[in-house]
């Protein structure tokens, strides 16, 4: 990203300065050049006026000289040396020393002058010139003579007393160097004169201010050269030049006014300036180069690499970093920021939400998956097997380390411990009988008061019963305890203790939910009891009787068991009935039955009223001999016990027969048959006796 | 990364500042500072080309100033280290060596006319290097006069039978204490007596402002205009028989095709020659240049053998070298000026002189417009050159 980025800034400051440099210098020289020529133009007009003026002040110094006293008497009294002295003082005054200008004044037009200031070999103004200014006319020419051009301008020299002119004042002076520099002080441009004969290709120099490396410098020149460089850029012994030139007709042929520009401090300052160009570009360019890095760095790469990290911090689920970033200016990388913050936050909440509803459903499906077990213990498990299996489930599902039941006893209406689970232990090591009254202790609270307690300091709790026990009482570190209520009815109390880390409220509610399910599975079989158990006697009656016994026969037989069935009934109950009314034989069943439940192997013996005073008690896996042994325990138990009525002991005994299957019998029907005969056989042997079955008995028809 | 991009960056730029470092020799620039014309200019540039042939490390640069400023100029600028060299004439000698802006130049002094080693010589002290000198003699037209005056008394009646024929007999400057001096120091006049006071109002010096007077006033044979421009109109027109100057008139008298001779003035009358003073053109260097060692090699070239030769045939300077008047690079009419060199006064080197330049126009001027005596005029022009000194030395 950062090479991408540096890479598209190099390009991005490169292409428009290097566009920008050869453009500029293309262009600089070119309007350099075009300034060049429009210089030469300019310079050349402005030599042409000068070198018109210059001729125009010729003649006005004349007037000057013609018009001074001195110089008219002078030449009145043809004084020379007067007059030399004179012109000698006017020609400095005037400045016509400057072009090395000479002053003549004629007296006639044919003669040689009278004076002429500096004397020189030869008179200069021509024939024409001195008579035209003798007819009173300003004159002036222009000769091509071999030092050059000769510019005389005469004038007539008037005399107050006489109309016509008395003599004639000439200038002349010379193209010359200094002609040159004086119109290039005018025209700022360098000026060459050239002259051309008629009668000759070649042009002379005839003055030039053009010096080079310190000297005059005055190159020759033929016309055609020249011709060529008025249109063609050409070089004069190796030196460009700009050139314009403008011609004079004059007597003998014709002058040339030449502005002249060497280009080679054109060239050079083009140069100089495409370098200083390519370097302020070169310069530019690496500052652009550094600022961009700078910027990128500052205003593209900070904000893209922070962003980067919060979009990859959001793909590795790190939602928890908050993005910061802060720009001068709130644009393209604050909004995307902005975003990116808000969809993180919006993201983690539904993360959150997810995950809340994930805890709320892996709780929902534990809780059902606990509920399911534990109908599932409800219905494979019956009583204490149910219980237990319950506990076992909830020390479980709740981590606890135990979990006990307590049963409100309906007589004594006290709690009874009825069964405890210890995790890791098949079975509780000691059944012990404990026993709790209502409000006592914690479990005795939730049952009083029908709240579920949660205690996670069971010692420093007010309500808690120490057990005898100190290492007990130690061992407890929390408990938590749901009574159990079946229609507003209580039933008992759920306990569990000992969790890693305490009960909480949601412990609470599942162990809730689950005593609701064990007080219906508690009440269920309650009314399941009662539906096959006698009401009067609370035992079961006769079809459940059958039942049982043909269930018990089944599995007698596939596991090549025995059973015994033993029956018995009241001896002369039909005295009592009519002696003391129903009432009272109510009570001597009720108190019959009592003593058989109480004589009976509890878990193995099956009870049942079998008819009015007639009962019946399937023994499984016993023989006849332990049958015989249950059923004289419970005989001498029924002779022993009293039963008041009226100040008056009734004596009740019972007469008892057994047999054995399938030994004695092989079919139900069958083993009813001889247990009933062999009781009957008691009958007969005098009542308040056992017989076990006999074949010949009934064969014989006697005991 | 970005390391070597610079690299790559830069080295076009560090290439681009060595190539463009030139490679230079020790060069050296010396400026000469000078009052010429034209042509004298073109001699001189001539000249420095030849030089720089010879050395081409050494450029030489011209600078024109006026002859009327150039002593003010270079006494202003010396010591600011430029110019290098500047052309002079000895009588600035005085003034400039006094301000220490001369430096005192060893050279084998027999080369030269001793006349001229004496002019630029000061507490015997060499302080410029001779070049050429300047010295008046009598020109006169070989068409108007065959043979020159000998003596005065010749040259008057030369001149007297010229003024019968319509022709100037005798012109010079004689309003110019320069071209009187050839009187008055023949006559005998001194401007500094043994004790170097000024000393002007002496019977020597009356004699010869009467003896100029008289040539006007009494012999007619000068006109009251005589001043140097219409000596020379007039000469150039060929309208007058002899004339007193130097060798820069030759230019303009050869120019007008004018048959000259030129000859030592004539004999006075007392015997004695007349001794105009002579003027010595020379090279001095400035003690606070830059380029010392540059600059004595431009001044030895310039003073040089070769290009005396080569002023002396192109610019009419009289050589101060005495080898070349032994030689045809000397053309004989020009001897004439040599032969007057013999007897003549060196230009005081004087700081007072300028007032006595002064004051000695002024009496001249006196002596030729009115009639007043003329040891008056001469005792005024003592006093004030004195009052002038005075004053000047108070300051």
């Amino acid at each position: 990203m950062k090479k991408k980025l540096a890479l598209l800034f190099l390009f991005i400051a490169c292409i428009p300065i290097v566009v920008a440099m050869i453009l500029s210098s293309n262009l600089v020289s070119k309007r350099m050049e075009a300034l060049l020529h429009r210089q030469a133009v300019d310079g050349l007009m402005i030599a042409d006026k000068a070198f018109e003026r210059l001729v125009d002040e010729n003649i006005l110094k004349a007037k000057i000289i013609a018009r001074l006293e001195d110089i008219r008497n002078a030449v009145v009294h043809e004084n020379k040396l007067e007059l030399i002295q004179e012109l000698n003082i006017i020609r400095q005054d005037l400045n016509i020393n400057f072009y090395e200008g000479i002053i003549e004044i004629y007296k006639t037009t044919s003669d040689r002058p009278l004076a002429m200031e500096p004397r020189v070999a030869e008179k200069q103004a021509a024939l024409e010139s001195v008579q035209a200014a003798f007819e009173d006319i300003l004159h002036t020419s222009a000769q091509l003579v071999a030092t050059g051009i000769k510019i005389t301008s005469c004038v007539p020299l008037h005399h107050p007393s006489v109309s016509t002119p008395l003599a004639a004042v000439c200038i002349s002076f010379f193209s010359s160097d200094k002609l040159a520099d004086e119109i290039k002080k005018v025209s700022n441009t360098d000026i060459m004169l050239l002259s051309h004969f008629t009668n000759n290709q070649n042009l002379e120099m005839i003055g030039s201010s053009l010096m080079i490396e310190g000297k005059r410098y005055k190159p020759s020149l033929t016309r055609p050269q020249l011709e060529n460089l008025l249109h063609t850029e050409m070089q004069i012994d190796d030196i460009p030049w700009e050139i314009e030139a403008t011609r004079r007709e004059v007597e003998g042929g014709e002058f040339m006014l030449v502005v002249a520009i060497p280009k080679n401090d054109l060239v050079s300052t083009i140069m100089s300036l495409k370098w200083m160009l390519y370097f302020i570009g070169f310069i530019a360019f690496l500052m652009a180069l550094v600022m961009a890095l700078i910027f990128s760095r500052r205003e593209f790469l900070k904000p893209i690499e922070t962003l980067v990290t919060a979009a990859e911090a959001i793909q590795t689920d790190r939602l928890d970093t908050e993005l910061t970033l802060k720009t001068r200016t709130n644009d393209e990388f604050q909004v995307l920021s902005n975003t990116l913050e808000n969809m993180r936050l919006r993201l983690k909440g539904k993360i959150d939400e997810v995950e809340n509803a994930n805890f709320k459903l892996d709780r929902q499906v534990t809780h059902l998956s606990i509920i399911n077990r534990i109908n599932q213990a409800i219905i494979n498990n019956r009583g204490q097997e149910m219980l237990l299996a319950i506990l076992s489930i909830i020390a479980h599902s709740m981590d606890a380390a135990r979990s006990s039941i307590m049963l409100l006893d309906s007589r004594s209406q006290q709690l009874l411990l009825k069964n405890i689970h210890v995790r890791g232990e098949k079975k509780p090591s000691s059944q012990q009988y404990i026993s709790l009254e209502l409000g006592e202790g914690i479990a005795g609270y939730a049952a009083q008061s029908g709240e579920s307690v949660i205690c996670n300091a069971p010692q420093k709790d007010p309500r808690f019963k120490p057990y005898e026990s100190e290492e007990m009482n130690e061992r407890l570190t929390n408990l938590l305890c749901v009574p159990l209520q079946g229609d507003g009815q209580l039933l008992g109390v759920i306990n569990v203790d000992n969790k890693t880390g305490g009960f909480d409220e949601n412990d609470c509610n599942v162990l809730q939910h689950i005593a609701h399910q064990v007080a219906i599975a508690i009440q269920n079989q309650e009314l399941y009891e009662q539906s096959i158990t006698d009401g009067m006697t609370g035992l079961y009656i006769h079809r459940y009787f059958q039942a049982i016994l043909a269930t018990e026969l089944k599995r007698a037989e596939r596991y090549n068991m025995k059973v015994s069935l033993l029956m018995f009934d009241i001896d002369h109950f039909k005295k009592f009935n009519d002696t003391y009314g129903h009432q009272v034989g109510d009570r001597v069943i009720q108190k019959v039955a009592e003593t058989l439940r109480e004589n009976l192997r509890e878990g193995i013996d099956i009870p049942a009223r079998y008819g009015g005073e007639e009962f019946a008690v399937i023994m499984p896996e016993t023989e006849i001999e332990g049958a015989y042994l249950v059923a004289e325990r419970l005989r001498k138990s029924v002779e022993k016990s009293r039963l008041w009525h009226a100040a008056q002991e009734l004596h009740v005994t019972i007469s008892l027969g057994c047999a054995e299957f399938p030994t004695q019998a092989t079919e139900k029907d069958t083993l009813i048959q001889a247990a009933d005969d062999a009781l009957y056989c008691s009958k007969e042997r005098g009542r308040n006796c056992t017989s076990i079955y006999k074949k010949e008995i009934v064969n014989d028809g006697n005991c | 990364m970005l390391k070597k991009w610079l690299i790559f960056l830069f080295a076009p730029l560090l290439l681009t500042l060595l190539t463009s470092c030139p490679i230079t020799r020790k060069a050296a620039t010396v400026t000469i500072w000078m009052d010429t014309n034209e042509r004298e200019m073109e001699i001189a540039k001539k000249a420095a080309g030849m030089f720089q042939k010879e050395y081409p490390h050494i450029h030489i640069e011209f600078k024109f100033i006026p002859f009327q400023d150039l002593k003010a100029a270079y006494t202003g600028q010396a010591r600011s280290g430029s110019p290098d060299l500047f052309f002079m004439v000895n009588d600035w000698i005085g003034e400039l060596a006094q301000k220490n802006l001369l430096k005192p130049v060893q050279i084998d002094r027999l080369n030269h006319l001793p006349i001229t080693i004496q002019s630029l010589t000061l507490n015997e002290q060499l302080y410029a290097l001779p070049r050429s000198f300047q010295v008046v003699a009598l020109v006169y037209n070989r068409s108007l006069i065959q043979e020159p005056p000998f003596t005065v008394s010749e040259m008057l009646k030369k001149a007297k039978k010229l003024e019968k024929e319509g022709q100037q007999g005798l012109m010079y400057d004689n309003k110019n204490f320069y071209y009187h001096a050839p009187w008055f120091f023949g006559y005998g006049a001194q401007i500094f007596d043994p004790d170097g006071n000024i000393h002007l109002n002496t019977s020597e010096a009356v004699q010869s402002l009467d003896f100029v007077r008289s040539l006007e006033k009494t012999h007619h044979i000068i006109p009251s205009q005589s001043d140097y421009a219409t000596m020379m109109n007039l000469f150039n027109a060929g309208q007058v028989g002899m004339i007193i100057t130097g060798p820069w008139s030759l230019v303009e008298i050869e120019k007008n095709n004018i048959p000259y001779g030129i000859a030592p003035l004539p004999f006075l009358d007392n015997g004695k020659s007349p001794r105009p003073f002579i003027g010595v053109k020379a090279i001095g260097i400035n003690p606070f240049g830059s380029q010392q060692e540059a600059a004595r090699q431009v001044a030895d070239f310039f003073s040089s053998e070769t290009i005396q030769a080569l002023a002396t045939r192109e610019l009419n300077e009289l050589p101060s070298l005495v080898k070349l008047y032994n030689t045809e690079q000397t053309p004989l009419h020009k001897q004439g000026f040599f032969k007057q060199s013999t007897n003549c006064v060196a230009m005081p080197t004087d700081p007072r002189m300028k007032y006595v330049w002064r004051e000695m126009n002024w009496v001249l001027a006196q002596v030729f417009a009115t009639r007043q005596p003329i040891p008056r005029l001469l005792q005024q022009a003592e006093q004030k050159i004195r009052a002038e000194v005075e004053k000047q030395e108070k300051l």
